[in-house]
């Protein structure tokens, strides 16, 4: 049943679930903004177009990114591959940066995306424009 | 909120000089020495336990926090300037995990600061996972089971790895990497050998419980020393199921071949 469903239909339903929230919690902590039928039909794929406020709240409430909200609804497109690829060379080459990764090979591209998330927190420096968004 | 700090702590800057100062190349750095080292002027515990590592680090200037949501990573470790290092690790690790994990990135940060203590030190790049990630597992092994007290401990056990897994909250598989080091074959201990396996899964996959049998590769063999009692008490597939219990991914074959 959940592989027909909306991506954000399971990614709310499991952030709700991880947060051990009910409906009626959420739309208390979203001060009435997001009332448990709406957040029950967005889960079980009833509601497919929440307003972008709708989410900004929801991200708020689950504390994750917008932009990952964003993306299950489709509204911006995740960045390609290309585009993380650029952004991690720029990582790469800034000498004055150093990480490392609990991580037994190379990195994927989600890998590589967290990177460049953590050097764009800690240099407020902006690689991705879809990354940025998530300061929302 | 990160605390103010310097962009090298002055307690890790002191540890990484003095470690560091007569030794050229990570081909000198012993990884049980750094251990012993670190717990030394740190006065960790044998064993020591999530409380312990996080004082450690927040001793050494290293900042502790949450990867980004939805990061395909366990953990990684940072450092930019002007920022004190940083090690991120995922929400969902606890226990074993974590402190494994912490360690691991500990060392990785401890390596940028002998970079940047002792510049004509040839270490090891830490984003190089290739070479990188093989040292840091030993050294997380070496700091959370102390080389003394872990042989002393497996001695009284009889070498039973389930047991002492239980007793020091390890995992098996992490215990089991552990003892081949610590009773390498050819160490004259008097106790049954047997051959090993582990598996592991990609960590994406292991923390939503989405692995399957055919996700898992094989990470780590060895031959090493056994307990009598779990060499010929438990097979394989409790092993097995012991250590995926354990570790929530690291999934465990051995083999009895010798007893002595």
């Amino acid at each position: 049943m959940n592989e027909q469903l909306p991506p954000l239909a399971t990614f709310l339903a499991d952030l709700r679930e991880k947060r051990g929230l009910s409906l009626r919690q959420v739309e208390r902590a979203s001060s009435g903004e997001v009332s448990n039928v709406y957040l029950s039909q967005l889960e079980n794929g009833k509601r497919l177009d929440p307003h972008p406020r709708i989410l900004t709240s929801l991200a708020r409430i689950y504390e994750v990114p917008v932009r990952l909200l964003f993306e299950k609804a489709g509204y911006w497109d995740a960045p390609s591959a290309d585009e993380i690829n650029t952004a991690f060379r720029q990582v790469l080459a800034d000498s004055d940066f150093q990480f490392g990764t609990h991580f037994p090979s190379d990195l994927d591209d989600a890998a590589k995306r967290t990177i460049i998330t953590l050097y764009e927190r800690a240099t407020k420096k902006v690689l991705l424009q879809k990354n940025a968004a998530a300061e929302l | 909120m990160r605390p103010q700090s310097s962009s090298f702590p002055p307690t890790l800057r002191e540890f990484a000089d003095r470690f560091i100062r007569d030794l050229d190349s990570h081909d000198q750095v012993d990884e049980e020495d750094l251990a012993e080292d670190l717990r030394s002027f740190l006065r960790l515990p044998p064993f020591p336990g999530e409380q312990s590592l996080r004082r450690a680090c927040r001793e050494l200037g290293i900042v502790i926090e949450w990867l980004p949501y939805g990061s395909t990573l366990p953990a990684a470790n940072t450092w930019a300037p002007s920022q004190p290092p940083t090690i991120s690790l995922d929400r969902s690790l606890h226990g074993s995990q974590l402190e494994q994990k912490l360690s691991h990135e500990a060392r990785e940060v401890l390596e940028h600061a002998f970079h940047r203590v002792k510049p004509a030190y040839r270490g090891l790049d830490p984003r190089d996972n290739h070479e990188m990630h093989r040292v840091s597992q030993r050294f997380a092994g070496a700091l959370l089971l102390s080389t003394g007290a872990a042989r002393m401990f497996l001695r009284e056990l009889e070498f039973d790895v389930v047991e002492f897994s239980r007793l020091k909250q390890r995992s098996v598989p992490s215990t089991l990497v552990r003892l081949h080091e610590l009773f390498p074959l050819g160490s004259g201990a008097d106790c049954p050998r047997a051959a090993f396996w582990l598996f592991e899964a990609p960590w994406a996959l292991v923390k939503n419980h989405a692995s399957s049998f055919a996700d898992y590769q094989m990470k780590y063999w060895g031959s090493q020393t056994v307990s009598r009692r779990a060499g010929t008490g438990l097979s394989t597939t409790s092993c097995a199921t012991i250590s995926c219990r354990s570790t929530g991914g690291l999934y465990m074959m051995w083999r009895s071949f010798h007893m002595l």
